[in-house]
C-alpha cells in the first residue's frame, strides 16, 4: 500500500513534466521546428532501441563513465583522508589543491588529446581529472566535521590514532564521501559525454553530436534524455547502496521515518 | 595499413566514406577509420600525437597553424565552394519578413557566424565589403551551425551566415538568402583539405602518396555520381532522409585551386587573423618533391 | 599547535612545496621542445603581456559577473529548495527522478536547449552555469536537512518552536555545514561552467579566450588562460573560505578536526 503510493508519487512529478514539455511544443510556446513535442521525441527514443549501433554507444559511454569515477574514487578516497588527517600534509598541499581544483577539464582538452589521443584514454583522463575534486573535498571536509564527543570518548577508551581514525573519523566521514561519489558519478558521467561530444570518442556524445551537425533534432532531443535517463538510473543505484550502507546515520533514519 | 582519419560529420567528407564503400582505399592496401569530432580545432592536436595521422581541416585553419610554426601539410583537396551560383553552398540569410534587401542593409546588423577568427567569418567580410558594405559596422555573434537558425527567427541576430544542411533548413524556415558568400568572393575556392604533418611524410612517404592516389579517386567519383554521395550520406551522417535529397552537394575535384589558397591568405591577413602569410607552396605536398 | 616555530615551518612549506613544483616545471619545460608545452618562462612573459592590464576589462570582468550571477542564483534557488525537499518526503518522491534527470545531462548537451529558450546572450550563459552549479548545494542542502539529530527536531517541538522559527533556529544552523560544502564545491563548478558557456556563442570573456587560443594555436596563450583561471579559482576559493569561517565561526569550535 504505502509502497504503491510511493511509487505513484515518484512518478506524479515525471507525469506532471512530461505533460508540461508537450503542451510548450504543440502550443508552440516552444517552436516545435527546434523543440519537437516529448511524445514524438520518445518515439525517435523507441526507434533507437532496437538498433544495435545505439547499445554500443551506451555501453562506451559506460565504460567511460565507470573507468573515469573507478580512478577518481581509487585516488581522490586515499589523498581525502591522507590530507585530511594531517595538518603538516594538508597545508603542504593546500595552495596545489586550489590551484588545480578550479581548472576546467574542458580547457585541458587539447592537452588531453595530444597526450592520450582521440580514444578512451582521453575520455577516461578527463573524467576522472573533473570526478576526482568533488570526492576529494568531500572526504576532505568529512574529516574535518567530526562529533568531538565521540572522539573523546575514544580517547578515553585508550584507542590508538590509527583505531581512533578507522573506528570514529573514518564512519563519521562516511555521508560526506557518499555524497561525493554521488556528485562525483554525475559529474564523469557528464564528462564522459562531453569528450565524447568534443573529441568524437565512441559513446552517446559522439551520437549527439552527430545529430545536431545533421539537423535531426528529435534524436538529438532523444539522446539527450538516454543521458539523463543513465544519470538518473546510476544515481538510483548509488541512493540504494548508500541507504544500506549508511542504516545507522541520521539522515538515512528520517528517509524510513519518513515512509512509514 | 590502417589509417585514422580525423573527420567533422558533415557532407563535406562524404567522398572519403563513398570511397571507402567503392573500395578505392581497398586498392591501395589502406583501410580508412574515420574519427569523427565536433569542430576542426581538435583534429589538428590530434594528427600531431600521432593519435590520427590524416585530419580533415579547413583551409583557414591551415593557413593560421602553418603561421604559427606548425609543422602542416595540406596533402589533398576536401571540398570547393561551388562553380556557379546556384551551387553555392554558403550563404547569409535573413528573416523571411526582415526589412534587409541587400547586403548595404546589413551595416550595423548582428551577424551570427559559427566560429569567429575563422573562415566563415573572414569570407562574410570579404564578401560583403565586396558589395561596398562598411565592414567596421557589422556586429558579429557566435552562433552554431545547428543553432544558426533557430537564432535567426527569434531574433538574437539579423543575420546569419551558415553551410548545409542549415542553408536548406533554412530556407524551409522561410528565411530568406541575401548572398553567397564564399561564392562571391572567389567560385571553387577551397574550403577545407586533408592534412597530415612533415613528420609523418618523411616516414611514411608512400602511404601518404596511396592515400591521395585513392583520395582523388574518391573525390573524382563523388563529382561524377551525386546521387551515390547522397545514398551515403546517410551512413554516416544523422541528416533526415527527406534532407537528404534537398541538400546542395559541396564541389569536389583533384585540383587543389592553390591560388585561391594563396587569396585566403592574404585575406585572411587582412582580417588579422596571422600576421605572416605562409609560403603556400612550402604548405601544400607535392609527391615526390621537396 | 601554538608551537611558534611549528607555525612558521607550516607556513614555510605552504610556500616551498608549490614553489618547487613551479621549479620543476619551468626546468622540464624549458627543455621539453614541445609545440604544445612551451616553456614556462615564455607563458609567464605572454601572461604578462596578454592580463596585465589589457584585457581585464574586456575578458575577465564579464566573465566574472556570468559566474557571480550564475553561482548566486543556484544559491538563492537550492537552499529554499533543499531545505523543503529535506524536509518533506512527499516533495522529494515527486521531485528526485527531475532533479536526477536534469542533473544528469552534460551543460554542452543543454547549450542547444539553452539557445532555443534563453538566446545566445548572458542570460543563457547564466542559465547554464546556475543550472549546474545548483546541484551541489540541494544535494547538500537536502542531505543535511534530513541529517538534523532527532532529538534535536524533537526538543524544539516540545518547545513549541515552530515555521521558520524552526528553520531559522534549529534546521539551518544544523545543516550549514553542508550546505557550505555544497556551495564549495558549487564555487569551483561556477567557474568551470563559466568556461563551458563562454565556448559557445561569445565574443568576449576567459573561456572565450582559451577557445579562441586553441582554434588558433596561440599555445603560450591558452596556457595563461588556464593559469588564470587557477589563480582566480584560488582566489575566490580563499574569499569563500574566509566567509565560511566566519559564518561557521560557532561550529568549528563546536566540532573536532581530524586534523588535531
Amino acid at each position: 500500500m504505502t509502497r504503491t503510493l510511493g511509487w505513484a508519487q515518484t512518478w506524479a512529478g515525471v507525469v506532471v513534466v512530461l505533460a508540461l514539455a508537450e503542451l510548450a511544443s504543440r502550443t508552440e510556446v516552444l517552436p516545435s521546428r527546434y523543440f519537437p513535442p516529448i511524445s514524438q521525441t520518445f518515439l525517435t527514443l523507441v526507434g533507437q532501441l532496437g538498433r544495435g549501433s545505439f547499445w554500443a554507444a551506451v555501453g562506451h559511454t559506460l565504460e567511460g563513465w565507470a573507468l573515469g569515477l573507478g580512478f577518481a574514487a581509487l585516488l581522490a578516497i586515499p589523498v581525502g583522508v591522507a590530507i585530511g588527517t594531517s595538518r603538516l600534509r594538508y597545508r603542504a598541499c593546500r595552495v596545489l589543491i586550489e590551484f588545480l581544483r578550479p581548472i576546467p577539464s574542458v580547457a585541458l582538452i587539447p592537452l588531453a588529446i595530444l597526450i592520450y589521443g582521440v580514444g578512451l584514454e582521453s575520455k577516461v583522463f578527463l573524467a576522472t581529472f573533473a570526478a576526482f575534486w568533488p570526492l576529494m573535498i568531500q572526504t576532505l571536509y568529512g574529516m574535518q566535521d567530526i562529533d568531538p564527543v565521540a572522539v573523546d570518548t575514544a580517547r578515553v577508551f585508550g584507542l590508538r590514532r590509527s583505531e581512533r581514525l578507522t573506528k570514529v573519523v573514518l564512519p563519521s566521514a562516511v555521508p560526506y564521501v557518499a555524497t561525493g561519489l554521488r556528485i562525483s558519478s554525475t559529474v564523469a558521467l557528464i564528462l564522459a559525454v562531453t569528450a565524447e561530444l568534443v573529441i568524437g570518442s565512441a559513446g552517446l556524445g559522439r551520437e549527439i553530436n552527430a545529430a545536431r551537425a545533421g539537423g535531426a533534432t528529435e534524436l538529438m532531443y532523444a539522446l539527450t534524455i538516454v543521458t539523463g535517463l543513465i544519470g538518473w538510473g546510476l544515481n538510483g543505484l548509488f541512493t540504494r547502496a548508500e541507504r544500506r550502507v549508511l542504516r545507522w546515520h541520521p539522515s538515512q533514519r528520517t528517509v524510513e521515518g519518513g515512509a512509514l | 595499413m590502417t589509417l585514422n582519419v580525423g573527420v567533422i560529420p558533415i557532407v563535406d567528407v562524404a567522398p572519403l566514406y563513398l570511397g571507402m564503400k567503392k573500395g578505392f582505399f581497398k586498392e591501395e592496401n589502406l583501410t580508412i577509420k574515420p574519427q569523427t569530432f565536433a569542430g576542426g580545432a581538435e583534429i589538428l592536436p590530434a594528427v600531431q600525437s600521432g593519435d590520427l595521422q590524416i585530419g580533415f581541416s579547413n583551409t583557414t585553419s591551415m593557413l593560421i597553424a602553418a603561421s604559427k610554426g606548425l609543422p602542416v601539410q595540406i596533402i589533398a583537396q576536401g571540398v570547393q565552394e561551388g562553380a556557379t551560383e546556384s551551387e553555392a553552398w554558403t550563404r547569409i540569410y535573413v528573416r523571411g519578413d526582415s526589412d534587409i534587401r541587400s547586403p548595404k542593409d546589413l551595416e550595423g546588423k548582428t551577424i551570427g557566424i559559427n566560429t569567429l577568427q575563422n573562415i566563415n567569418d573572414v569570407m562574410t567580410k570579404a564578401a560583403l565589403e565586396k558589395h561596398g558594405v562598411d565592414v567596421s559596422t557589422l556586429k558579429f555573434a557566435e552562433v552554431p551551425f545547428p543553432e544558426a537558425v533557430q537564432t535567426l527567427q527569434q531574433g538574437d541576430v539579423d543575420a546569419v551566415a551558415v553551410v548545409e544542411p542549415f542553408g536548406t533548413l533554412a530556407e524551409e524556415s522561410g528565411a530568406r538568402d541575401i548572398i553567397p558568400s564564399i561564392y562571391t568572393v572567389e567560385p571553387s575556392l577551397t574550403v577545407a583539405t586533408y592534412f597530415t604533418t612533415e613528420q609523418y611524410i618523411a616516414q611514411n612517404e608512400d602511404v601518404v602518396e596511396r592515400f591521395v592516389r585513392a583520395m582523388n579517386k574518391s573525390l573524382e567519383y563523388a563529382a561524377n555520381n551525386p546521387d551515390e554521395v547522397r545514398d551515403t550520406l546517410g551512413s554516416y551522417t544523422e541528416i533526415p532522409d527527406e534532407l537528404i535529397d534537398k541538400v546542395l552537394l559541396g564541389q569536389w575535384s583533384t585540383d587543389l585551386n592553390q591560388p585561391s589558397i594563396e587569396l585566403m591568405g592574404q585575406l585572411s591577413k587582412k582580417y588579422g587573423l596571422i600576421e605572416e602569410e605562409p609560403n603556400v607552396d612550402e604548405l601544400i605536398w607535392t609527391p615526390g618533391g621537396s | 599547535m601554538r608551537n611558534p616555530l611549528r607555525r612558521v615551518l607550516l607556513i614555510l612549506l605552504e610556500v616551498a612545496v608549490p614553489a618547487a613544483v613551479v621549479a620543476a616545471w619551468w626546468v622540464w619545460s624549458a627543455n621539453a621542445d614541445s609545440f604544445y608545452f612551451p616553456p614556462l618562462a615564455e607563458i609567464l612573459r605572454t601572461f604578462a603581456d596578454t592580463w596585465v592590464f589589457e584585457r581585464v576589462g574586456n575578458d575577465v570582468v564579464p566573465s566574472l559577473v556570468r559566474l557571480g550571477a550564475g553561482f548566486a542564483i543556484a544559491v538563492a534557488v537550492s537552499i529554499p529548495l533543499g531545505t523543503v525537499l529535506g524536509l518533506s518526503t512527499v516533495v522529494r518522491r515527486v521531485s528526485e527522478p527531475i532533479i536526477e534527470f536534469v542533473r544528469a545531462i552534460p551543460p554542452p548537451a543543454l547549450l542547444p536547449f539553452a539557445i532555443l529558450v534563453l538566446g545566445v546572450g548572458d542570460t543563457m550563459k547564466i542559465f547554464i552555469i546556475a543550472v549546474v552549479c545548483l546541484w551541489p548545494v540541494l544535494l547538500n542542502t537536502i542531505d543535511g536537512v534530513r541529517g538534523v539529530d532527532h532529538t534535536m527536531l524533537e526538543t524544539a517541538r516540545v518547545y513549541r518552536v515552530r515555521g521558520l522559527e524552526r528553520l531559522r533556529r534549529v534546521v539551518w544552523p544544523a545543516a550549514l555545514p553542508q550546505i557550505f560544502a555544497g556551495m564549495r564545491t558549487s564555487l569551483s563548478l561556477a567557474l568551470i561552467l563559466m568556461v563551458i558557456s563562454e565556448m559557445v556563442a561569445s565574443t568576449r570573456g576567459i573561456g572565450y579566450f582559451v577557445l579562441q587560443s586553441q582554434r588558433s594555436f596561440d599555445i603560450p596563450e591558452m596556457w595563461t588562460g588556464i593559469l588564470l583561471l587557477g589563480l582566480l579559482g584560488y582566489l575566490l576559493n580563499a574569499g569563500f573560505a574566509l566567509v565560511e569561517r566566519r559564518v561557521l565561526r560557532w561550529h568549528r569550535g563546536a566540532r573536532a578536526s581530524a586534523l588535531q
